[in-house]
């Protein structure tokens, strides 16, 4: 079966671990985040080309002070920068990191706006929004609480990366 | 003109590269070819084995190449030295059906005893407690016991991806995902190369062993995959030479995979063979010196044959003691309804018996048949068999000594000397056997005695010889068709015998100053209207008074009852018949001989 591995980032607080809870049942506890700053869990997904088994790395929170370990991305097929629509700061924070991505590797994103299900509390202009998610292959409003969009945000990626 | 200077001068540096070409390399490079083959053999050894890898995965054609080769050589050998393959081959086949059949059974007989002490020894159960307490399986826990150490699972991980290629195990669940396990451990490594990277070295820091009181996770990395052994107890270096010799082999058999690997696990398959390799696993010293003989095992299994054995000694004795008890249904008199074993030495033993036939525990004595052994329910008929009736005369016989009997003839010939009162005693006596339709013939044969006084005066003896008669009539009866009421030849018949005998009672009785007179009693079938039956046997009662009037008896004598249905189950087929009985009377109280 083909396996691929898949990379989740964003700032801290954005929701990643709990999209992910939403997506698979967590298999490894938490305190591998916490201690060494990433959680690993997998998936099994079918896709037109076959059945896809996706490890997704979900990378402890970013933030402007501290960068994240360029390894745990090596050799991954795709990522997810997550963002907050509740703090603006949270966007531009995954700006930052998808630079830092790009440095290196040169692999296809997908971009999870989370917390739909709140009221969108950001003040980035309709063109503002536009610069930033064309340089991801797709865009996700997202909830990890109601499980919007999660599933097929998921379905997507591993679509992509079966291609 | 410059053309053709500027044609001759290429043709001529052509013809010095030529030639030049031809000092450096020699003819047709000669020379290269030369250096290549004396070096031809290393060359080739150093890389057969890879070539020979990669071109089968490539289109399988090596196999395609070799197989015929193969065969040929193969069948040319045998053809050649068949002598010698027979040789060859002789004692390999009887070892090998010997072999595979010891190690069938010594397997069997492992397993059935590990099974035993681990279920009912006291070891078995302390490790069963302890690895509940532990909170880990049995057989891991067990495992631990008797291991010194032992390689329990090998992961063979990308390096770049952290992607789980292949994984083998001894088979025990260790409740471990090993995708999850090879992704957390790759992260690992990179947090610990990266977090402990003394002084900014230029070599990439790496995870060589991660020791737990439990276990320990024996990490080789390589280039492009890290082999990763999970080891139980104290690990020898010996595991991590295995582990690295396996590492370099995948990595020369597997570069391309490896290099090219886009998640696709399914061209590492084959990984299989070379990382059951690194299950390695030595027995505890205690474990290594004792070889135990299989006891638990031998003794379930001696159990089973014996009882088994015992089981099939009982199950003969039964059929034994069942053909034997079987015999008793040619005894007269004696009929077997049913018969079967009973549990596992017993007999059920279901008979009809006449009870003039043999006992069946006389019998059962004669044939030393132990009565315990039988189960038996007895229930009592009348047989009809001759030679049951011989039986029965020759019982009667016994109260007349000097008369004896011969059945040569088919029926009892009595012989002897007598007198006319014992002779009349016989007959009565043998009046009372049912089915044996005495015939006054038989006792031609007997010489009486002369008496002195005429037997007739004497009042017992006539008494005796009016009861005979009497008898004798009340044994007839005569039978009618279905709603019939006529009578038959055969009845007409019965009843000129029936007067016949009648009159002579007439005049017995008046000797005896005894008067006499004929019930005669009709009876119907439950067939039909209840009313008309009972119209019917009276009808067919008269019919015989009127018979018997014809014949000559007194109407007073005779009296006609019609008695309606006989309602019996037993009487359905015979119930149209009339039947007679005798009435005598000595004063004014009559004496009513019942009929049977």
């Amino acid at each position: 079966m083909m396996q691929k591995k898949v990379c989740l980032l964003g700032a801290s607080g954005v929701g990643k671990t709990s999209l992910i809870k939403q997506y698979v049942e967590g298999i490894f506890s938490e305190k591998y985040l916490t201690s060494i700053g990433v959680k690993i869990d997998k998936k099994q997904v079918e896709t037109k080309s076959g059945q896809v088994k996706l490890m997704i790395w979900d990378i402890e929170g970013i933030d402007r002070y501290c960068g994240f370990q360029p390894k745990y991305l090596r050799g991954a097929s795709a990522y997810i920068i997550v963002s907050d629509q509740t703090r603006s700061q949270s966007l531009l924070e995954g700006v930052e990191i998808q630079k830092m991505i790009k440095e290196v590797t040169d692999i296809p994103g997908l971009l999870a706006i989370n917390k739909s299900d709140l009221p969108e509390a950001w003040h980035w202009s309709q063109k503002e929004l536009e610069d930033i998610q064309s340089g991801y292959e797709k865009t996700f409003h997202t909830s990890a609480k109601t499980g919007e969009n999660v599933e097929n945000m998921f379905t997507h990626l591993a679509q992509i990366i079966a291609e | 003109m410059l053309e053709n200077n500027q044609g001759a001068s290429k043709q001529s540096s052509d013809q010095q590269m030529q030639e030049l070409r031809d000092i450096v390399l020699g003819d047709d490079g000669q020379y290269v070819t030369e250096k290549i083959k004396e070096n031809a053999r290393l060359m080739v050894s150093e890389v057969l084995s890879e070539a020979l890898h990669d071109r089968e995965k490539q289109d399988g054609s090596v196999n395609t190449v070799l197989l015929p080769l193969v065969e040929k050589s193969v069948e040319t050998s045998i053809t050649n030295h068949s002598q010698q393959f027979v040789g060859y081959l002789y004692p390999l086949v009887g070892s090998l059906v010997r072999k595979s059949v010891t190690a069938f059974i010594t397997e069997f007989l492992e397993k059935t005893n590990t099974l035993l002490e681990n279920s009912f020894t006291v070891k078995g159960l302390k490790w069963r407690f302890k690895a509940w307490q532990a909170g880990i399986s049995f057989s891991q826990y067990a495992a631990s016991q008797t291991f010194a150490f032992r390689v329990e699972q090998v992961f063979l991980i990308h390096s770049e991806t952290g992607l789980l290629l292949n994984s083998v195990s001894y088979g025990l669940d260790t409740g471990t995902d090993p995708d999850l396990m090879s992704s957390m451990l790759t992260a690992i490594n990179d947090f610990v190369s990266d977090s402990f990277k003394p002084n900014q070295s230029p070599s990439e820091q790496h995870l060589n062993v991660i020791r737990t009181s439990d276990f320990s996770l024996l990490i080789k990395p390589g280039p492009k995959a890290v082999v990763v052994a999970s080891i139980t107890g104290n690990m020898p270096q010996g595991v991590a030479n295995q582990l690295q010799q396996t590492l370099e082999e995948i990595h020369r058999l597997y570069d391309q995979e490896l290099t090219n690997f886009n998640g696709d696990t399914v061209p590492f398959e084959h990984t299989q063979n070379q990382l059951r390799n690194c299950l390695i696993s030595e027995l505890k010293p205690e474990h290594q010196d004792k070889k135990k003989k299989p006891w638990f095992a031998w003794i379930l299994v001696s159990m089973f044959f014996i009882g088994f054995g015992y089981l099939g000694i009982k199950q003969w004795q039964a059929h034994k003691l069942l053909e034997k008890v079987e015999q008793l249904d040619n005894e007269p008199g004696i009929l077997i309804t049913d018969i079967s074993t009973l549990g596992l030495n017993k007999v059920q033993l279901n008979v009809l018996r006449d009870p003039a036939a043999q006992p069946i525990s006389e019998w059962l004595q004669q044939q030393s048949i132990e009565q315990q052994n039988i189960r038996l329910k007895e229930r009592a008929y009348l047989s009809l068999e001759p030679r049951l009736m011989q039986l029965k005369v020759k019982g009667v016989l016994k109260q007349f000594p000097n008369i004896q009997v011969d059945w040569s003839l088919g029926y009892p010939q009595f012989t002897g000397q007598t007198s006319i009162s014992e002779q009349l005693r016989l007959k009565a006596e043998l009046t009372t056997i049912t089915g044996l339709n005495l015939q006054s013939n038989w006792m031609n044969t007997l010489s009486i005695e002369d008496s002195a006084t005429d037997p007739l005066d004497d009042p017992q003896l006539l008494k005796e010889i009016l009861d005979i008669k009497v008898a004798e009539i009340n044994r007839l009866h005569v039978t009618f068709g279905n709603g019939e009421s006529e009578l038959s030849s055969n009845a007409a018949h019965v009843l000129t015998s029936v007067a016949q005998q009648f009159k002579d009672l007439e005049s017995l009785t008046e000797r005896l100053r005894l008067s006499i007179s004929l019930i005669i009693m009709g009876t119907s079938d439950m067939s039909g209207d209840h009313d008309y039956n009972k119209i019917l046997s009276q009808v067919r009662a008269d019919n015989v008074k009127s018979k018997l009037q014809q014949l000559g008896i007194d109407e007073k004598r005779l009296n006609a009852i019609g008695l309606g249905v006989i309602d019996l189950n037993t009487t359905q087929k015979d119930a149209r018949m009339v039947l007679l009985n005798v009435v005598y009377f000595n004063t004014a109280k009559p004496i009513i001989n019942n009929f049977e």
